[in-house]
């Protein structure tokens, strides 16, 4: 059932096992696999079904550090399905190598390996319509060998990287999920309702309700035996901050840890990859079977030896094709592998990497003293990519290029030879309740439950002690199937 | 007399006046290898030149007048060397020594655009280039990455092809 909480009357309080805020892909994962699996479930969604500024102007956000609106711009949305209502639908795992700390990057680490996120990996993929999890590119299991690639599988420092596309029809997960909801008998759907203050009892250590506003003055109360924020990284950490009526400093935040650790991948164009193979297809998706893309990163052994981040890079038809400065030299001094002829004309494609920022500290989110229209605190963020962050992507995007050349490929044109210059953020906000084993290095435990309240959970890639280079929404729903799983045992 | 030809040769050469101006200002301890190399490459330059001079030539027409004309190709493999020239002068000794090494034995040979372009086949054989970037001897020259042998490749090409005449000074009254 879907009710719209405007309309409903003012004091209302609803009652089920679960309630779970936010419609976007890791509420709405969680809460139709927990009524899946028998528990009743209240999703509270801030926006209506459709966008609405009044409702999405509740998302402003004061910025400092190296935040400005660019960067933040367009990367949140409020509504039912929330910011997969404009994502790109790529998904990919995380490997291994990802969720081990790094000796040279601070705070680095998941508090699990992969094999405990590895079925739920698998039933992400299930629900989202990829026919399976795909880790290495393969061209043999692919079936693609035959065909020229422009991504070889391995070349030095660089591995070729797979993802999969979420087929069209599930990529918007409101619309696609939207009759599931409204026809679920366990599930309550509240929409136009926007959570303000999460009530603990006056132990502090559980929480006995939530309360939410509307826009029509309205205050609805919600009661369960677990709560779920799944509103996003900035989101859940202010929702934590601003329910500071009983434990100072807000919840879960005994260690000043909330908000701490913001991440994102910043993303730039790199330059332009010249083609001189002139058997290389100009896409990187000649050859590949319907949505899938491959693309480059860093392997780990280059990673260790250089104590780098991760990253990744992608290249793309670059338009208007114009000539680069110095093209007619470039092209004289490359001389194609073996027998081949020297291309006729120039081809050449767009570079765009994303990379990983470190965890830091001091990339926080915090609260203003700014009221947004439901007069609640704004958030303030203070974004905060460390020298070695940019070291890092400076030095991956130097290996690139020299792999790329090695291989015969082509010829790299930086934009910015003194290292990339943030000019994107990825929209992928991640790290400000960090999952942890001892409280002390983090907000959540490995369940995503709040170290220091019985009942109240986390989902979402404010999880993510670590942001790794990939995508991060396959990732976000495998941890809702895993949390789901987890919060159903509790309701048995 | 002899000397003062090369001198003059040092400056009239596209490129080579940054070159030599760089040379005059830098402090550096030149390998013995490097000083060497750069002391065979300039022998070069002043045989050529002392000899186009006994033909009565100038040694600015003395390249000029080589038998290849310069296609846009090399115009622009001599501005991507001169952008090396100019910025980064500290890796001009060791790309003239890779550059000396590759062109052919015989001294009295000019650096023209035939020479320069023999070199430039041997500077650039894949394997070659893919060693040095592997080795980490590269460099970006105004975003392209060029391992070292390319980079001195396009070294020779500036020494081969004249620098375009510099804008003639506006009369003071005229706005450009
Ligand atoms: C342009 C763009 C492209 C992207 N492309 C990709 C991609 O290709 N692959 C990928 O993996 N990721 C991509 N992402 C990231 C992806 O969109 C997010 O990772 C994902 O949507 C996060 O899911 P979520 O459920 O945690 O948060 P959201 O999807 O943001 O959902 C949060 C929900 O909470 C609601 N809410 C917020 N506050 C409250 C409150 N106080 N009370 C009630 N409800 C509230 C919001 O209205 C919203 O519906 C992209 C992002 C952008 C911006």
């Amino acid at each position: 059932m879907i009710i719209g909480g405007a309309n409903v009357q003012d004091g209302r309080t609803f009652e089920a096992d679960v309630c779970i805020v936010g419609s976007g892909a890791a509420g709405l994962t969680l809460a139709l696999d927990l009524a899946r699996r028998g528990a009743s479930v209240i999703l509270v969604e801030s926006g209506g079904m459709v966008f609405q500024k009044q409702s999405n102007d509740l998302l402003d956000i004061e910025l400092g550090g190296q935040s400005t609106p660019a960067l933040i711009a367009g990367t949140r949305e409020r509504f039912f399905g929330g910011t997969t209502n404009h994502w790109g639908g790529v998904c990919r795992t995380f490997d291994d190598f990802e969720f081990e700390p790094h000796p040279w990057v601070p705070n680095s680490g998941w508090p699990f390996g992969l094999d405990a996120l590895d079925p739920y990996y698998t039933a992400a993929a299930a629900l989202l319509g990829l026919p399976e999890v795909r880790r290495t590119y393969d061209p043999e299991a692919l079936g693609v060998a035959d065909r020229p690639a422009l991504v070889r599988p391995t070349e030095r420092d660089l591995q070729a990287a797979i993802w999969r596309r979420v087929p069209l029809e599930r990529v918007r997960m409101g619309p696609w999920r939207k009759d599931e909801v409204s026809s679920n008998p366990k599930i309550q759907c509240v929409v136009h309702t926007t959570i303000a203050q999460i009530h603990p009892g006056p132990s502090g250590e559980k929480i006995t309700s939530m309360e939410g506003r509307t826009f029509s003055g309205r205050t609805l109360h919600f009661r369960a035996r677990d709560y779920v924020l799944c509103t996003g990284a900035v989101e859940n950490a202010r929702l934590l901050l601003a329910s500071d009526a009983v434990v100072p400093h807000g919840l879960g935040n005994e260690h000043d840890l909330v908000g701490r650790y913001f991440m994102d991948h910043p993303a730039n164009v790199l330059g332009q990859l010249l083609l001189t193979d002139p058997d290389a297809p100009a896409s990187q998706e000649e050859h590949l079977a319907e949505n899938e893309l491959v693309g480059w990163t860093t392997t780990p052994a280059a990673r260790r030896a250089h104590k780098l981040q991760g990253f990744m890079s992608w290249v793309f038809p670059r338009r208007p094709p114009e000539k680069l400065p110095y093209e007619l030299a470039i092209r004289e001094l490359v001389q194609p592998l073996g027998q081949r002829q020297k291309p006729s004309s120039s081809r050449y494609l767009n570079i765009v990497i994303n990379w990983e920022q470190s965890p830091n500290p001091l990339s926080r989110v915090t609260l203003s003293p700014k009221l947004d229209a439901l007069g609640i605190r704004k958030p303030h963020l203070h974004w905060a990519v460390t020298a070695e962050d940019l070291a890092s992507a400076k030095k991956s995007c130097e290996l690139f290029s020299v792999a790329v050349a090695r291989a015969g490929l082509g010829r790299v044109h930086l934009e910015e030879v003194a290292g990339p210059v943030i000019t994107m953020g990825g929209g992928h906000q991640m790290g400000t309740t960090r999952m942890s084993i001892a409280p002390k290095d983090g907000v959540t435990d490995v369940n995503g439950r709040v170290h220091s309240l019985d009942n109240l959970f986390v989902g979402g890639s404010s999880l993510f002690p670590t942001g790794g280079w990939q995508h991060p929404t396959f990732s976000i729903v495998a941890l809702a199937l895993r949390q789901a799983d987890f919060l159903s045992s509790r309701h048995r | 007399m002899q000397m003062q030809s090369t001198n003059n040769t040092s400056r009239g050469l596209p490129g080579h006046a940054a070159h030599s101006g760089i040379q005059g200002t830098r402090q550096h301890n030149a390998s013995m290898a490097g000083a060497c190399s750069r002391r065979r490459f300039l022998c070069r330059t002043a045989i050529s030149v002392t000899a186009i001079a006994a033909l009565g030539v100038t040694p600015f027409n003395a390249v000029r007048a080589a038998p290849v004309t310069a296609q846009p190709a090399d115009l622009e493999l001599a501005a991507l060397g001169r952008w090396l020239i100019d910025n980064k002068p500290e890796l001009v000794t060791r790309l003239e020594a890779i550059a000396n090494d590759a062109l052919p034995s015989t001294l009295d040979q000019p650096i023209d655009l035939p020479s320069a372009s023999a070199a430039k086949a041997r500077l650039t054989q894949h394997q070659r280039v893919a060693d040095e970037l592997a080795r980490g001897d590269f460099v970006f020259a105004d975003g392209w990455l060029l391992s070292h042998s390319e980079a001195a490749a396009t070294l020779l090409f500036a020494l081969a092809v004249p620098a375009p005449a510099p804008a003639a000074a506006l009369p003071a009254n005229v706005q450009p």
